[in-house]
């Protein structure tokens, strides 16, 4: 009967953190892979600086813990002049940080279509342009669109991380509710991570429904 | 200070990703197995860790397990944290790689007389590893990412160190930002 009653007492609370974790995947997911394609097209860019710029800023989000990148963006930028309040950081590091990886994933999704394609492609007298429209990116996009999904539910994952900044996600919810409460930690995290299955197994079944739908249209070609 | 996170973060890894290794290893092969309990606990297994985040289990883990009574020092909460977290990432990658491998090698194996247990050791898994080494590399890049979040439970490991000098300087938490890059340098190569 105690859990029953701690059940009670939390729950509420633990939706309203479930509400402020999912807003925020959700606004750094829609930037992410935003950021994640703009930065996969420049990395395949015939421009050298573009190039350089693409994968030193892919380096550097990948080669650096979450919590890190975090802690420079609110504690370390406002000695530059740079003052991001904690939503901010959060959002933009969240939307770097699976941005880089989405580059990777766009930029092997181009690398798998054939070259043939590209050479077909400017024989025909496409611009480049033109021919990443038309040729390239449909079909890539049908290569990149499930590991992107991956890469979303590892953001999800990611904005707990960013309880540490001090942003009211499930986590922090859970934590403070330990804290004040000094109830039965194990019942109270558990629900969290319940919580976090709830939100994250989902995606997991979508991706993998995605996975098969695009298989029968690559294999009707 | 700074010498002895970074020993700390490596040792914690190392330590890490040797047993993690181990469970996944073990966890592919429940994954594969055709008896449906033991195939269905490693499925909860992974599911439950892969749907989860890492700080999470470890606040579940670090403060609950005392609260059952269990009492270990941070370092040892750490690897086990590490382990089970890691471990059911690199099962996935196990049973992917295993399910690579052609099914004419099994049934070759299985024509000569192998046993089950001989097959996978002298035929699949040598086939597996190869297959799986880049993935299994790139988590190992991750892990020692997320061994990062271990600073949460007071391990001096590299971000408690920058932690600490945050409240004093804020340069070096810059300084630290280079040594996690330079980790990634190595992965590169």
């Amino acid at each position: 009967m105690k859990i029953i009653e701690i059940l009670k007492d939390t729950i509420p609370f633990l939706l309203k953190g479930s509400v402020i974790t999912i807003y925020l995947s959700l606004i750094s997911g829609i930037l992410a892979v935003i950021i994640g394609v703009i930065g996969g097209l420049c990395r395949k860019s015939r421009i050298f600086i573009i190039r350089w710029i693409s994968s030193l800023y892919i380096r550097i989000f990948r080669g650096t813990p979450l919590l890190i990148q975090l802690y420079v963006a609110y504690f370390v930028l406002p000695f530059f002049g740079i003052t991001f309040n904690v939503w901010q950081t959060s959002i933009g590091v969240l939307a770097f940080n699976g941005g880089a990886y989405v580059s990777e994933i766009v930029r092997a999704g181009i690398e798998a279509i054939p070259k043939e394609q590209t050479e077909a492609a400017l024989s025909l007298g496409m611009t480049p342009f033109l021919k990443m429209r038309l040729i390239i990116m449909p079909q890539a996009i049908r290569i990149i669109i499930p590991p992107i999904v991956g890469t979303l539910i590892l953001l999800v994952k990611g904005t707990s991380v960013t309880s540490l900044i001090g942003i009211f996600n499930l986590d922090k919810v859970g934590r403070e509710l330990v804290v004040a409460s000094f109830k039965n930690p194990l019942v109270i995290f558990s629900l969290v991570a319940l919580f976090y299955f709830l939100i994250c197994y989902p995606l997991y079944f979508f991706s993998t429904r995605i996975e098969k739908k695009l298989r029968l249209h690559y294999n009707s070609l | 200070m700074f010498k002895e996170a970074f020993v700390n973060t490596f040792t914690i890894s190392g330590v890490s990703l040797f047993f993690a290794l181990i469970v996944g290893v073990i966890g592919g092969l429940c994954k594969i197995s055709k008896n449906k309990i033991i195939h269905n606990i490693a499925s909860i297994y992974v599911n439950s860790i892969r749907s989860t985040p890492l700080l999470t289990q470890l606040y579940l883990i670090f403060f609950g397990l005392p609260h059952l009574g269990i009492k270990f020092s941070t370092f040892v909460t750490g690897i086990i944290i590490l382990t089970l977290n890691e471990g059911a990432y690199i099962t996935e990658i196990v049973r992917s790689g295993i399910q690579a491998i052609s099914k004419e090698q099994v049934d070759a194996s299985l024509s000569i007389g192998m046993n089950y247990y001989t097959m996978m050791r002298l035929i699949i898994l040598p086939q597996a590893f190869i297959i799986i080494l880049p993935a299994l590399v790139g988590q190992s890049a991750v892990l020692i990412l997320d061994s990062c979040l271990l600073s949460v439970i007071a391990y001096t490991e590299l971000t408690r160190v920058g932690d600490f000098i945050a409240s004093t300087s804020f340069a070096p938490n810059e300084g630290y930002l280079t040594v996690a890059f330079l980790y990634s340098i190595i992965y590169y190569i």
